[in-house]
């Protein structure tokens, strides 16, 4: 090899190196500072008002920050909702409404009133397994989400009125400013009895879930 | 006998003599380019800047530069620069455009900028006047010149 070529490499090398490096160390400063931030807010994480999966008892309590337009949250639900199945009442679902999508605050409105004709997680289903054919990402049609539900033991006239109540309003306000103050700005967010999941994964949150659970039960 | 002992010049100049001048400046571009690309990609990537869209037409400058030159640099190929020159020129234009929109000389009711983010949005500021626009207006002014100074030397 030349000298240039080894120059080259050898500059690039460094630039490269340095790259990486910074990355490292900007990824680790904002997991500490969002562990903090989750630290610091702990009442974000006592919402009456939100959506449960699981026992109330449950000790290790998983937060997700979903959105019901949002690819990766479909594709997480049957998993997550087996995680809390496994563990037989030591584990509970916080399900938080995060509409970040175009369109999609329609959809959370529709869960937060299928929540109060306890149907959320039928209602949920029916939502996410048509996501394809309301929630475009060019041309969302939250309105047909009304003909998917349809025939089921839901109330839609009932639902068509909650969707314009305040309080329902209220609901998603409070989570995307609860959201604002824990820094989540991607769907789903999760969080394990307040403690932010760093790396995005299934096994991360996983691995995540089981260490609170040895906390939580220690035997 | 004098004639003799003297050394003989070369009949073609010795490949080691003349180490062609403009591959320094050459690395230099390149490797100014390596860095506002990663720089670039560290703040859409990981700092979640949303590009504006004349950050976009700037990136679609300043990304090949880093293949062009570093194809060029490697393989010791003046012929580069003519690839480069008119990327490093239409990034360069665009950054001027884009710092004249930033402080306030051009109005932004011209700027191009759809929903992806204001152009004249400041978002980040280093240092009380170090902006993203300043940044590629740097790197791509030292690309230019160098690019500029290289192929002189390398046509003298």
């Amino acid at each position: 090899m030349t000298r240039k070529k080894t120059v080259f490499i050898l500059a690039g090398a460094v630039v490269l190196l340095a790259f990486i490096l910074g990355v490292f160390t900007y990824q680790r400063q904002q997991a500490k500072a969002q562990q903090q931030l989750a630290q610091q807010n702990s009442p974000v994480f006592n919402r009456s008002h939100s959506p449960t999966y699981g026992p109330s008892t449950a000790k290790v309590k998983i937060t997700e920050f979903f959105d019901p337009a949002c690819e990766t949250c479909r594709a997480f639900y049957p998993m997550v909702k087996k995680l809390v199945d496994a563990e037989k009442g030591r584990v509970q679902l916080v399900v938080r409404f995060v509409p970040f999508h175009h369109g999609s605050e329609l959809a959370a409105k529709i869960l937060v009133a299928a929540q109060a004709q306890n149907l959320f997680i039928p209602v949920t289903e029916i939502v996410l397994n048509n996501q394809d054919a309301w929630a475009s990402h060019s041309r969302p049609e939250p309105e047909r989400i009304w003909g998917f539900l349809k025939g089921t033991s839901f109330d839609l006239a009932k639902a068509r009125v909650d969707v314009d109540a305040p309080a329902v309003k209220a609901v998603i306000d409070q989570d995307m400013a609860d959201a604002k103050t824990l820094n989540v700005t991607r769907t789903p967010g999760f969080f394990v009895n307040g403690k932010p999941l760093v790396n995005f994964g299934y096994a991360q949150l996983e691995e995540l879930v089981q260490q609170e659970l040895r906390l939580a039960y220690p035997d | 006998m004098m004639s003799q002992s003297l050394p003989r010049q070369p009949a073609t100049p010795s490949p080691s003599l003349p180490a062609n001048p403009w591959w320094s400046f050459l690395l230099f571009s390149w490797l100014i380019a390596l860095v506002s690309t990663l720089g670039a990609l560290f703040l859409s990537e990981l700092m979640d800047f949303t590009p504006c869209v004349l950050c976009w037409y700037q990136r679609i400058a300043m990304f090949p530069l880093v293949l062009i030159l570093g194809i060029g640099t490697y393989t010791d190929d003046v012929r580069c620069i003519r690839y480069a020159q008119p990327l490093a020129v239409i990034g360069w234009l665009l950054a001027v455009y884009h710092c004249l929109l930033y402080i306030g000389l051009i109005p932004t009711g011209l700027q191009p900028c759809g929903a992806a983010g204001s152009c004249a949005k400041v978002d980040l500021q280093l240092a009380g006047f170090i902006t993203i626009p300043l940044l590629s207006l740097v790197a791509f002014s030292l690309i230019v010149l160098l690019l500029w100074a290289a192929k002189r030397k390398a046509s003298s």
